[in-house]
C-alpha cells in the first residue's frame, strides 16, 4: 500500500486481486481528468468502499494525476492485472440506462443487475454495438432478420424482428405494452413510449400496412448503397440519405429482463459483448417493469401481473 | 448540377421533407406515399426543347418540385438512366447515359399493390421488350407514362404500350409544361 496525506485529506493505493484501489479526496479536476486518461473499461468506481478500481496497467499514469491534481508523489504498488474471465452468462438485468458516449470516446450503457440498488455502482456494461446488434436485428440473431433498419424502427419498438408473423406480433405487442404502459412505466417520456408501441403495432399488425412499411424500410435501405455507388462513399450524416434523425446515442427499448450474454468480466464488471437472448424476467409470475422517474436517485421496480 | 448536390436537396413536400417535419422514419414516411414517380434522368433529357429553353431534365424537376409541394408526402421520386436510384429528398440527380426502364421498374416492382407508378421519360430506353416484360409483371399496379420530348417524338408511341401493358394511362407534357397537371391528375385518380 502507498499512502499520502494531501492538503485535502488522506490518499491511499493499494494493489488487490481485482487491480489498483485508489481511495482519494474527493476533487472535481482530478476526476475529470483520470476519466479523460483513464479509459472507461479499466476504471470502476466501488460505492461500497468509496474507491477506485483501476486496471494496473494504467498505474503510471494514474502516479502522474495524482502527482498534478494532489501535489504528492506515491509509489505504485505491485499488482497483477488480473486476466479477464470470459463468460458465458444469465443475467438478471435490473435496469438499462441509455448509451452515452464516455470520456474515452467509447459509447455504451451501463446495466443493474437485480440487487444492486446502487445507482452510482453499475455492474454491467453493454456497448452500443451489442445493443444495436440486438435490437435491430443484425448479428446472429439477424441473419434471417431485416437489413440494417432506420432509427427506431417499428420492428425494434415492439422487440421483434421483420420475419415475426402475426402470433409472435401480438405476443411481443402486450409484452411492450406492459412494459412501457404509463400506469408502471414512470418515466418521462411514458406516454410517448407507449404511443409509439401502439403505432408499431397499428402498422405491423395490417398486412397491407405492414408491406408497404416494409417497402419504405428496403428503399430506405437502398440509398445507403446508392449513394455510395454514386459517391465513391457513403458519408454518414449527410443529405437524404442519413438516417433522418441523427440517433444521437442508442435507447434500448426495454429496461429490463433475464438476458443470456457474452462478455468478459473486468474490475468486477460484466462488459457484454453479445446478446444471446431476451426474456421477461419473473417472479412468482409477476414480470419486472423498470423505470427511472424524473429526479429520482434510483430507478424503481415493479412486479405486474402478465 | 452536380449528382451528389442534387442528392442532399430536400424538396419541400418530398418524403425526406415530411419525415424530418412529422420526426418520424422515412419507411414510416413512406406510408402515406400514393405515387412513385419514375424520372428518367438519362442523356436524352439534356435536350433544351423545355420552355425557355430549359433541358427536360430541369423543367422535369422544376414540375416535380411542385407536384411534391402541393401533394406533401405523397409522391417518391426513382430516377434511373442505366440504374435506378432512390431520390427521398425529392430531386432526380442528373445521371446522363443509358435508358434501363426494365431495371427501374424491376427496381419499384416493390410497391406493386402498394403505389400507383408514372414514368416520365422521352420513350426511348435501352430496350423497349424489356421493358414492356417488366411492366407486365406488375399484377397490381398501374403504370401511367408521361411523355416529355419533341411533339410527335418517336417515343409517345412506346410509352402508350407501356402503359397499356399495366392498365394504365399515357399522357403527353408537350415540352413539360404541362407536366405537373397530368401527374396531378394521375395522383388524385390513384387516391
Amino acid at each position: 500500500m502507498s499512502m499520502a496525506l494531501t492538503r485535502a485529506g488522506a490518499l491511499s493505493l493499494t494493489a488487490s486481486g481485482e487491480g489498483l484501489r485508489l481511495s482519494s479526496p474527493y476533487d472535481q479536476a482530478f476526476v475529470a481528468a483520470f476519466k479523460l486518461a483513464i479509459p472507461a473499461g479499466a476504471r470502476r468506481w466501488d460505492g461500497q468502499h468509496k474507491q477506485w478500481l483501476i486496471d494496473p496497467s494504467h498505474g503510471p499514469e494514474l502516479v502522474r494525476l495524482v502527482a498534478t491534481f494532489y501535489g504528492v508523489t506515491i509509489e505504485l504498488p505491485k499488482a497483477q492485472a488480473a486476466a479477464p474471465v470470459v463468460l458465458t452468462e444469465i443475467i438478471q438485468l435490473a435496469y438499462l440506462g441509455g448509451c452515452r458516449e464516455r470520456e474515452d470516446r467509447t459509447v455504451s450503457a451501463s446495466g443493474y443487475t437485480l440487487g444492486n440498488r446502487n445507482a452510482k455502482a453499475p455492474d454491467l456494461v453493454f456497448p452500443e454495438t451489442a445493443l444495436k446488434a440486438w435490437f435491430d436485428g443484425e448479428g446472429e440473431r439477424g441473419a434471417t432478420a431485416a437489413p440494417a433498419s432506420p432509427p427506431a424502427s417499428l420492428y425494434r419498438v415492439l422487440c421483434v424482428n421483420q420475419e415475426a408473423d402475426p402470433a409472435a406480433l401480438k405476443s411481443a405487442y402486450r409484452r411492450m405494452a406492459r412494459q412501457t404502459h404509463p400506469d408502471v412505466n414512470k418515466e418521462p417520456d411514458a406516454a410517448e413510449q407507449f404511443r409509439r408501441v401502439q403505432a408499431a403495432y397499428d402498422v405491423l399488425s395490417d398486412s397491407l400496412k405492414r408491406r408497404k412499411y416494409d417497402a419504405g424500410l428496403a428503399l430506405a435501405a437502398r440509398t445507403k448503397d446508392e449513394q455510395e455507388h454514386l459517391k465513391g462513399g457513403f458519408v454518414r450524416g449527410i443529405g437524404p440519405f442519413a438516417p433522418v434523425f441523427a440517433d444521437s446515442h442508442f435507447r434500448a427499448p426495454l429496461r429490463c429482463g433475464l438476458l443470456l450474454v457474452t462478455g468478459v468480466r473486468r474490475l468486477g464488471r460484466v462488459h457484454v459483448e453479445k446478446i444471446l437472448s431476451w426474456q421477461d424476467l419473473t417472479r412468482e409470475g409477476r414480470v419486472l417493469v423498470s423505470s427511472w422517474p424524473q429526479d429520482a436517485q434510483v430507478w424503481r421496480e415493479d412486479w405486474v401481473q402478465p | 448540377m452536380n449528382n451528389m448536390h442534387a442528392l442532399r436537396q430536400t424538396v419541400p413536400g418530398s418524403l425526406q421533407a415530411q419525415a424530418q417535419a412529422s420526426g418520424t422514419s422515412l419507411a414510416e414516411t413512406f406510408l402515406s406515399c400514393d405515387l412513385i414517380v419514375l424520372v428518367d434522368v438519362s442523356g436524352s433529357m439534356q435536350a433544351t426543347d423545355a420552355p425557355g429553353g430549359a433541358t427536360r431534365y430541369d423543367a422535369a424537376c422544376r414540375e416535380l418540385a411542385q407536384l411534391q409541394a402541393s401533394h406533401p408526402g405523397k409522391l417518391g421520386v426513382i430516377a434511373f438512366s442505366t440504374s435506378p436510384v432512390f431520390c427521398p429528398g425529392g430531386q432526380p440527380p442528373m445521371l446522363g447515359s443509358g435508358t434501363d426502364l426494365a431495371a427501374a421498374l424491376d427496381y419499384a416492382h416493390l410497391v406493386d399493390g402498394l403505389c400507383e407508378l408514372v414514368v416520365i421519360s422521352d420513350g426511348e430506353p435501352n430496350s423497349q421488350s424489356d421493358a414492356l416484360a417488366a411492366a407486365a409483371r406488375y399484377r397490381e399496379s398501374a403504370i401511367s407514362c408521361v411523355f416529355v420530348g419533341p411533339e410527335g417524338g418517336p417515343g409517345a408511341d412506346f410509352l402508350r404500350k407501356l402503359a397499356a401493358a399495366s392498365r394504365g394511362q399515357s399522357t403527353t407534357a408537350t415540352n413539360t409544361a404541362n407536366l405537373a397537371k397530368q401527374v396531378s391528375r394521375l395522383l388524385l385518380a390513384a387516391g
